[in-house]
């Protein structure tokens, strides 16, 4: 399964790589939402994880600009964050996660994002 | 200070002169005409109580106001008289001399003169006028008619004659021989009855067993029935039971008397007796006997000055009776004998001439030794008669008197009669001027009369005196002074018969007022024929006397009249017309006979005179009974009324005194009012007379103290009393009790002055607004405070110019809503400088009718609001913090959670340890984070104290440039140091300026994109150290530089669309550090993506030669390290990591362990935990430091918490909170 990871924290990146790809994913790192969308066209992930609060954009505004035309429509998109979501989940973001991410909510994402190419 | 009395009534403010709006001084002038209104009526209330009138006019001359006496007195309506001039109210020729006199009053003086005035009716009056000007430029006249005074002088008569009578029936019977008492006793019964008009006096003397009363002596006038010689039990049982019991019993007419008196009545009824009056009389306390007076023609008012007037006399006559009667009984025979054979020799030689005069008759030896005197002498001397038969002439004359004496002896010694003025010395010392008549008697001895010329005066003054009572509420009765008056005209012109007929002012009806000598039939039928008929008919129709010689010759009777003249036996009549000054005609004084004729011109001419006077008597005595009904007001209203003098001698003293003061009229007469009633003066009594003189009048609070010791205050007005020359002569004062109101008032005011102390104490501002208008009408002078309006500019505004939020139907509802309660408002009020306040405001109505007044208590609440504000900014600080605290923990968290359970799978070494660097990097952020949170909380709290040294600025630089080194590599940045050319050494904290370079370092790095570039320099700039920490990264948009410098400034980041991220506390810290060390940072951005340059200037303070920074190499680099920490982990990481740097290290785990191992040690550097088992690391530090061993060793605290203020004291040099920043720990060892 290719996952795009948008993260701008270079240790919590390299953390977060390393853990999904023990978990045998494919795994592609950026550091900013630029990248991101340089990134998302070539590699066509089907589970993005986007850390909300990035240095040169919002996270929000990296998923709106990959859902336009970088990315299949069935991409299973999820918001990673620090802080507990109070706001309504936008349509074009499919779940938001609290970090750290878990063993069980990567095998759940993975079986979301499955099930949605499926 | 406010005046309070406004609050509760209506302001009145004079204070302000500057203009009005026209409502404002519409209020005022209604309220000024009102309180106008009211002195005037106050002042026409006193001016109607005065007999004078009074007339005001303005400088043309014009009348314009007259009280009723003036109206009167003139015969103008007010109305009519307001259309006239002073002109019209004078004589033709007293015109010319008017215009001078109203210059006279024009220069402020007062006059006083004589005028002739004119009525309306055109006759002619003597007036004296007393006149001034006003204040007001208008005049002031107070008239007093001079003919009112001149025919009250002849009622005053009959009361001198009263005075004089009783005092000569004194004189008659004091000291008078017991032979002749009998003798005199029915002389005087018979005068006292005739002198009041009684038919028949009787003096009764009670049984020794109490049953039966004998007459003594008795009086009858001729043809009334002569007195029982006895009355018994059985007889008038009421009666004797009434005078027995000491009862007066009194019966204007004999019906009046009470049932069980039927005996009583059926007796005087059968004798014709028409009104009877008793008193009973003592003898040592006990009834003994009683004087009774009967009337058969008239019936007598029982008044209770005649009663008092009856007693008087009754008390005389019994006194002389039972004297004689205990002499007779007791006296020693010899003496008694003695005595009566030398007073009947005496009066043998001058009976016939004393019996005639007052005067002081004495005789003397021919050596000049007092023989005999009579009372009169004795009176006039001071002495009895015994003192005095033991004097000689010359001791009863003044000293220089003495030489003349001689000279005169032998004159009389020639048996001339002398006549000269002597003045004598009265045996208290007195002196009095006596006119002396001497003679030398055919015996050889000397007898003198002496005339006391002094008290002529004084009985002149008397009269004057009681001239001038006649004005007041006296007892002056109309029906004896017609009686008087009919009588003297019976006599006059030798007439049978009399009446006087007088016109009723209400019913214009002729009545008859007095009646002498007809039947009551005859009384009684002429009260029933109309007016116009008769000899008196025709006296009031023709307005001249008329005379009937032959009432059987005369046309103007009718057959019924002539028929009842002929049965009373009138035959001839004459009537002549009573008429007042005024030409008014009020009645007719007729006289009647029972033959033919006419009295002689002589006669006519006298009747004529009394017709005159008797007119103005009776003119008087109404005017008077109008001036009764008016005291009896006065009484009602418990005023005092004297009179006194000008030395303060009391002459008039009333009912209302005597209840008020409590000293009875005898008491009072002839003491000085001021010593009697020890008067307290608002101003000096000389002052006080001489604006009574100069006015006419004073009034004022006086202080008097009561028989009873009470003091009172009373409203006092004086009035001068003038005598028939114009001279004063007295003073009426009547007095008002108001100490009750004083001392109510007294209780307002001081009530008054507690509210007005709280009013002004208080912490609010205090209005009193006009519930239509919310005009201010008072304020306290906290309001001046709080709007910055002075008081008298509050004063100009409503309530709608202060309060911003004015609501005006809330006011003009609040009357009729809120008649009782608060109503609580919250508000805005805008200060005279434009700028606003919160406040609350409580209203309440202050009074229930209109006008409404509300009170509204203003509290400026910005002081609250403000702290709300900052309670609120405070809890969204600390949401907002914890909210911080989620997200700059929660990262690092997850980078080293997710590091760990990398490492707990199994992956390749090389991962291993790149996730270990992860943990150990985000554990040392975290420890950051940490460690700036507790430092700013310390600086903010003020728990800080910077460690000043020496510093090196480059080294600065340099040391600060280094440790952010790895991180701008990491990133891929580059970072240029610009160090100074010289170097500069200042005076700062080294750590604390370590802080803040490597925190806008690390700022620096992480806002600015990899590849970035930032510079780092620093300079000296005057007298300043200026660093610049500059990037070319994603700048601050100029709205936010400030704000950047707030701690937890997290909304910033959201906003600019740069997700959660946080400034989080470091620029924060750097700012508070900056400022501790008295320096600025400030931030310059061209905006968004455009880099930042942040610059820090600090004091630039050159350290002293011992300060100076001494090169890192040449510390010494080995320590002896004692480690204090019970847990176990933390000693092992901190022995190794010390041990690696080149120390030795010895630890151990409590305080007692390391007191009893340092004796053996001498440690540089002790490190010790502060929450150690039992004794904890300040007391061991403490106890470190008295050990010689320990004491210069460097004391470095480690603790889990923040430290606490005191704990930076002497103990410890240095503080490390856990985890232990080792390196930093490194570094402070290599310096140290």
């Amino acid at each position: 399964l290719r996952v795009l990871l948008i993260e701008d924290d270079p240790d919590l990146a390299e953390a977060t790589t390393a853990f999904l790809e023990a978990e045998g994913l494919d795994v592609r790192t950026v550091l900013s939402g630029r990248e991101a969308l340089e990134t998302a066209s070539a590699f066509q992930p089907e589970l993005v994880l986007c850390d909300l609060s990035l240095p040169d954009m919002h996270g929000m505004e990296v998923i709106r600009e990959l859902r336009s035309n970088r990315l299949a429509p069935r991409t299973y998109v999820v918001i990673l964050t620090a802080r507990r979501m109070t706001e309504p989940k936008p349509a074009d973001v499919d779940a938001f996660i609290m970090k750290p991410l878990t063993t069980e909510s990567v095998h759940a994402l993975v079986n979301a994002a499955r099930s949605a190419h499926s | 200070m406010i005046v309070l009395e406004p609050f509760l009534t209506s302001p009145t403010d004079t204070r302000s002169d500057t203009p009005r709006d026209a409502a404002t001084e519409d209020a005022e002038r209604l309220r000024n005409e009102r309180a106008l209104r009211a002195s005037e009526e106050r002042y026409r209330g006193l001016a109607e109580q005065v007999v004078d009138g009074i007339f005001v006019a303005d400088s043309h001359g014009r009348f314009v106001d007259a009280n009723r006496v003036g109206c009167e007195m003139l015969g103008y309506a007010l109305a009519e008289l307001k259309t006239l001039t002073i002109e019209d109210s004078i004589a033709p020729e007293e015109i010319a001399r008017l215009p001078e006199q109203i210059r006279l009053l024009a220069t402020g003086q007062i006059i006083r003169n004589e005028w002739r005035f004119k009525r309306k009716d055109g006759s002619i009056f003597d007036g004296e006028l007393v006149a001034r000007q006003l204040p007001d430029g208008r005049l002031q006249g107070v008239v007093r008619d001079l003919t009112e005074q001149r025919r009250s002088a002849h009622a005053l008569l009959r009361r001198l004659e009263f005075e004089r009578f009783l005092f000569e029936l004194s004189r008659t019977f004091i000291g008078l021989p017991e032979a002749e008492v009998g003798e005199n006793m029915e002389r005087g019964l018979a005068r006292v009855g005739e002198f009041l008009e009684m038919d028949r006096v009787t003096l009764f003397e009670v049984s020794p067993d109490r049953a039966e009363m004998t007459a003594a002596y008795s009086w009858t006038a001729s043809g009334a029935i002569s007195a029982p010689p006895m009355i018994t039990k059985r007889a008038q049982p009421w009666w004797v039971g009434q005078v027995l019991r000491g009862v007066v019993s009194l019966a204007s007419h004999v019906d009046d008397l009470p049932a069980e008196a039927a005996a009583e009545k059926q007796y005087l009824r059968q004798r014709g007796v028409a009104s009877a009056a008793s008193i009973p009389l003592e003898v040592g306390g006990e009834i003994a006997g009683a004087i009774s007076f009967v009337t058969v023609r008239r019936h007598v008012t029982w008044t209770e000055e005649l009663v008092s007037q009856l007693r008087a006399f009754g008390d005389i006559l019994w006194n002389a009776l039972k004297r004689r009667d205990a002499m007779t009984l007791r006296r020693d025979a010899e003496r008694a004998l003695r005595e009566s054979e030398a007073l009947r020799a005496s009066e043998d030689r001058y009976r016939g001439l004393a019996e005639q005069v007052v005067d002081g008759i004495f005789v003397a030896d021919a050596e000049g030794r007092c023989v005999d005197a009579n009372s009169a002498a004795c009176e006039l001397l001071g002495y009895t008669l015994d003192e005095l038969r033991a004097l000689r002439i010359e001791d009863v004359l003044v000293a220089d008197e003495r030489p003349r004496l001689l000279d005169q002896l032998q004159h009389l010694g020639s048996r001339q009669v002398v006549r000269s003025e002597w003045r004598f010395r009265r045996s208290n010392g007195s002196v009095f001027t006596g006119e002396l008549v001497g003679r030398q008697l055919p015996d050889g001895r000397l007898q003198g009369v002496v005339r006391d010329v002094t008290e002529r005066k004084e009985a002149e003054e008397v009269q004057r005196r009681l001239h001038q009572l006649v004005m007041l509420p006296l007892e002056a009765k109309m029906e004896d002074v017609l009686v008087a008056v009919l009588d003297m005209a019976i006599d006059i012109t030798h007439a049978d018969f009399g009446n006087i007929k007088l016109l009723d002012p209400r019913t214009s009806r002729l009545n008859i007022a007095a009646c002498r000598g007809f039947p009551q039939w005859w009384v009684d039928y002429w009260t029933t024929v109309p007016d116009g008929r008769g000899t008196s008919g025709m006296t009031m129709k023709r307005r001249e006397r008329v005379i009937v010689e032959d009432v059987e010759l005369s046309p103007i009777f009718t057959p019924d009249d002539l028929d009842a003249q002929r049965k009373a036996g009138v035959r001839a009549v004459q009537s002549t017309p009573l008429v007042l000054r005024s030409g008014q005609l009020i009645g007719t004084l007729s006289t009647h006979f029972t033959h033919t004729g006419r009295p002689d011109e002589h006669a006519l001419l006298l009747l004529d005179l009394l017709a005159r006077e008797a007119a103005d008597i009776i003119g008087h005595l109404r005017s008077e009974k109008e001036q009764k009904r008016q005291a009896a007001l006065l009484d009602l209203a418990s005023s005092s009324i004297f009179v006194h003098d000008r030395d303060g001698i009391i002459t008039y003293w009333n009912d209302g005194a005597v209840r008020c003061y409590g000293w009875s009229k005898q008491e009072a007469l002839g003491k000085v009012s001021y010593v009697l009633l020890q008067t307290e003066f608002p101003e000096p009594l000389e002052r006080i007379l001489d604006v009574t003189t100069h006015t006419g009048r004073w009034e004022g609070e006086l202080v008097h103290t009561c028989r009873d010791g009470r003091q009172i205050t009373v409203y006092s007005r004086w009035a001068i009393l003038l005598d028939v020359e114009g001279e004063g002569f007295g003073v009426l004062q009547i007095d008002d009790d108001i100490t009750a109101r004083k001392r109510a008032e007294a209780a307002v005011r001081d009530s008054e002055q507690q509210l007005q102390s709280y009013i002004e104490q208080a912490g609010d501002g205090i209005y009193v607004l006009d519930g239509e208008s919310g005009r201010i009408l008072n304020a306290n002078t906290r309001a001046s405070q709080m709007t910055g309006y002075t008081h008298d500019e509050l004063l100009r505004l409503s309530a709608a110019d202060i309060e911003c939020d004015h609501r005006p139907v809330l006011f003009q509802d609040f009357p009729r809503r809120e008649r009782q309660g608060v109503v609580a408002v919250e508000g805005t009020h805008r200060r005279k400088d434009g700028s606003t306040f919160p406040v609350e405001i409580s209203m309440t109505l202050l009074a229930p009718t209109p006008p409404y007044r509300i009170l509204a208590i203003v509290r400026d609440v910005s002081e609250r609001k403000r702290l709300e504000r900052e309670r609120a900014d405070e809890a969204r600080r600390k949401d907002e913090f914890l909210a911080f605290l989620g997200h700059e923990l929660r990262n690092p968290l997850a980078a080293i959670h997710t590091a760990i359970e990398v490492l707990s799978s199994d992956a390749s070494p090389v991962k291993q340890a790149r996730m270990k660097d992860i943990i150990r990097r985000q554990t040392a952020m975290m420890r950051r984070l940490v460690d700036d949170l507790l430092e700013l909380e310390r600086i903010t709290h003020g728990h800080i104290e910077l460690k000043l040294s020496g510093v090196d600025l480059a080294e600065c630089l340099q040391r600060a440039a280094a440790a952010v080194q790895a991180t701008v590599d990491d990133r891929k940045q580059t970072l240029a140091l610009r160090v100074p050319a010289e170097s500069v050494q200042f005076m700062a904290d080294g750590t604390r300026l370590d802080q803040i370079l490597g925190n806008l370092l690390r700022n620096a790095s992480k806002y600015t994109q990899p590849g970035g570039h930032i510079e780092l320099s620093g300079d000296r700039a005057d007298d300043f150290v200026v660093i610049r920490c500059k990037d070319n990264g994603q700048g601050i948009p100029v709205e936010y530089q400030k704000k950047i410098f707030e701690p937890f400034s997290r909304g910033l980041k959201t906003e600019l669309g740069y997700g959660e991220a946080s400034v989080g506390l470091g620029l924060a810290l750097v700012k508070q550090l900056t400022e501790l060390h008295g320096g600025t940072i400030s931030v310059e951005s061209r905006g968004a993506g455009l880099g930042s340059e942040f610059t820090v200037r600090l004091p630039l303070v050159t350290p002293s030669p011992v300060d100076v920074p001494t090169p890192a190499a040449a510390l010494p680099r080995t320590r002896s390290i004692v480690v204090v920490e019970d847990n176990p982990s933390v000693c092992e990481a901190l022995e190794a990591a010390l041990e690696l740097a080149g120390h030795s290290v010895h630890v151990f785990a409590d305080g007692p362990s390391t007191l009893a191992a340092v004796a053996t040690l001498k440690p540089d550097v002790l490190l010790i935990d502060i929450g150690l088992p039992g004794m904890d690391g300040y007391e061991l530090a403490a106890a470190l430091e008295q050990l010689p061993n320990t004491k210069d060793a460097l004391r470095i605290a480690m603790s889990g918490f923040k430290r606490r203020d005191q704990e930076a004291g002497d103990a410890f040099r240095y503080y490390f909170s856990k985890p232990i920043d080792v390196p930093a720990l490194l570094a402070l060892l290599a310096q140290s």
